[in-house]
């Protein structure tokens, strides 16, 4: 539980931070945010892609992180049916 | 005659899913089976049902079309909607499996007991997919509207309701995930056929896409539909952007048709594979959206997008408007019909007949009867169960409920919904459709995400918190919204379109208030027992 704790709250607050960059930079920048970045793609429009790709990261490494956690898991649901059989 | 294409292809769709239905009748005769599918879906199929859930009428016609006419704006939807998934990830997936049995508010109510808590719990559900519902019917007669002259809305809101009903009452939980299943992948087949035949127009260089967005004529006006701020403007934008975004990544995570999904599976490792398989699904469909809806604006053009009349109806509509008579003519001179109303919703047909006339569209259109279809389906079963399981089974009869009582008031809740929704939705016409989401995300996110997240995390969260935190977000977001400008235009009392900036704070810093008012030691020492049942499974619904 604390392994898992340990990914999750870090992973947690970069998400939410990243996240609402999002629309607070388009609030207090948007003449910023409306130019154009990568070829005529506005600089709001590629953060926006780049959510896409952090989303599709954090999932692939809770993934891997999370196969470490169903053998703690299993470790322990497996202890506590031994313990109550004997 | 030759048989209508849209006909063929609808017709098909149905005769899959009715045999589909028909086989699993047998397996719903249970209420186990009804709710959760005995829990035999697999993390893959799950996977999939999610997206199909997910990725409704509303997102497929609504955010298309808000791309078509407001450009990025309408994309920061599909922003929010991804990156919400992380939330039910992180925290609620594998735990809602482990915790829950058939509603949201078992999982609410296992460390939290009291009547109070699960009736409220119940009620929420209710209020949400009731609004998601009529998003979803009120997309219905839009794209009808448009698509088959002979059948008016009101006719094709009674049959998307009356069939989506067969579904649920005879096939319950496993005839509602296939069905999702098979709609999540006609739905992506179609948008990447779309996707790829705007690029392959644009000779396959994305750069020319948005090179043409940056001047798409908006009421005559050259628009740069990259820019943010079409949509999203006025004194009060950036507090209505950063509302939306708080909406929508924590909408989902209070959404209970989804959430009840995570029921059907066998163990929480698959509770996180089916949320692995819906990013992917989902997030693919999103990025989608963006070459969809620009490609509606570019090839299509935003004043080309609505409803269009044609021969004596068109002849007849010009000479009751001789003031723009001009313009109309020559728009019936050149097109052979005119567009009377614009409609956004209508942007992913109308760009598939663009690129490939009236079979494509045909395919489009079935498609968007049938996502509609499933999304329904999935509402009413996520309806019913809140009622049969928590509000007759739990709080009136006291969990004393022979098994086919059970599934007759389950099985009646659905009947009852469906038409409630049916009668709503002929009301409510015209709305866009991802408008109408927005707010039943507003809801979720201010009333069952902040109870289920503390509820799952926070050792001391006791149940006078959870029913003020509730209280609190579903009066502020729902009075919100009645008095916004979408309501009371130009009278509104509160400037923001979207309540979340206020709601969803105020959600969870009255579940914190209650908390701190009346600790709960019972409640305190039942988060143990949850912390071991969420993390390690022992004791969970088989």
């Amino acid at each position: 539980m604390t392994a898992r704790r340990r990914f999750v709250i870090p992973a947690s607050i970069f998400f939410a931070l990243f996240f609402l960059a999002l629309p607070a930079s388009l609030a207090l920048a948007p003449g910023v945010m409306a130019r154009a970045a990568i070829g005529p793609l506005t600089l709001a429009y590629a953060f926006a892609f780049a959510q896409f790709v952090t989303s599709w990261v954090l999932l692939a490494l809770y993934m891997r992180a999370a196969r470490g956690f169903d053998v703690r898991a299993r470790r322990i649901a497996e202890r506590v049916q031994t313990e109550a059989v004997s | 005659m030759t048989p209508d294409p849209l006909v063929v292809m609808f017709g098909l769709f149905l005769a899959v899913t009715l045999v589909i239905t028909y086989w699993a009748s047998a397996r719903s005769s249970s209420s186990r089976g009804f709710y959760t599918a005995h829990r035999e879906i697999s993390g893959m199929q799950n996977g999939w049902a999610i997206a199909g859930d997910y990725m409704s009428a509303a997102s497929f016609l609504g955010i298309t079309g808000l791309i078509a006419f407001f450009g990025f704006d309408g994309f920061l939807y599909a922003v929010g909607w991804i990156v919400a998934y992380l939330t039910v990830l992180f925290v609620l997936a594998e735990p809602m499996r482990n915790v829950g049995r058939y509603t949201v508010a078992d999982v609410v109510a296992f460390r939290l007991r009291g009547r109070g808590v699960r009736a409220l719990t119940a009620a929420s559900t209710l209020v949400i997919t009731l609004l998601y519902m009529v998003a979803q019917m009120v997309g219905a007669g839009s794209i009808v509207n448009l698509l088959i002259q002979r059948i008016d809305d009101i006719v094709a809101i009674v049959l998307v309701g009356s069939l989506m009903l067969v579904y649920v009452l005879i096939g319950g939980m496993l005839a509602t995930t296939w069905v999702q299943i098979i709609k999540a992948g006609l739905l992506l087949a179609a948008s990447l056929t779309l996707g790829v035949l705007v690029l392959a127009h644009f000779g396959y260089s994305p750069g020319a896409l948005f090179d043409a967005a940056t001047r798409v004529h908006i009421g005559g006006i050259p628009t740069n539909l990259l820019q943010p701020g079409h949509f999203f403007k006025g004194p009060h934008a950036g507090l209505d952007l950063f509302s939306l975004g708080l909406a929508l990544a924590l909408g989902t995570a209070g959404l209970p048709h989804i959430l009840t999904r995570f029921f059907t599976v066998p163990s929480a490792r698959a509770a996180r594979t089916s949320v692995g398989w819906a990013m992917a699904l989902i997030g693919t469909f999103y990025l989608l959206t963006t070459f969809m809806g620009l490609g509606a604006a570019t090839i299509v053009g935003p004043a080309h997008i609505g409803k269009r009349i044609d021969g004596t109806q068109a002849i007849r509509y010009i000479a009751r408007h001789p003031e723009r008579a001009q313009a109309l003519n020559a728009e019936f001179g050149k097109d052979g019909f005119i567009v009377t109303h614009q409609n956004n919703n209508l942007a992913a047909p109308l760009l598939a007949e663009a690129l490939g006339g009236p079979l494509l569209m045909a395919f489009v259109a079935a498609v968007a009867f049938a996502t509609i279809l499933a999304v329904v389906a999935g509402l009413t079963l996520t309806a019913a169960s809140a009622f049969s399981h928590d509000i007759w089974y739990s709080l009136i009869r006291r969990g004393d409920v022979p098994e086919n009582e059970q599934l007759f008031v389950a099985r009646s809740a659905a009947l009852l919904f469906g038409v409630l929704a049916i009668a709503l939705s002929m009301l409510l016409h015209r709305v866009n459709v991802a408008f109408l989401v927005g707010l039943a995300f507003a809801v979720a996110a201010s009333t069952n995400a902040p109870a289920l997240i503390l509820a799952l995390t926070w050792r001391r969260f006791s149940s006078a918190g959870a029913i003020s935190g509730m209280i609190a977000g579903l009066i502020s977001s729902v009075a919100l919204i009645a008095v916004s400008p979408d309501v009371m235009h130009e009278h509104a009392l509160f400037p923001l379109r979207n309540p979340g900036i206020v709601s969803i704070p105020l959600g969870f810093l009255a579940a914190v208030a209650g908390t701190l008012v009346a600790r709960d030691h019972d409640s305190e020492n039942r988060f143990n027992e949850l912390e071991v049942r969420a993390n390690t499974g022992i004791g969970a619904e088989r």
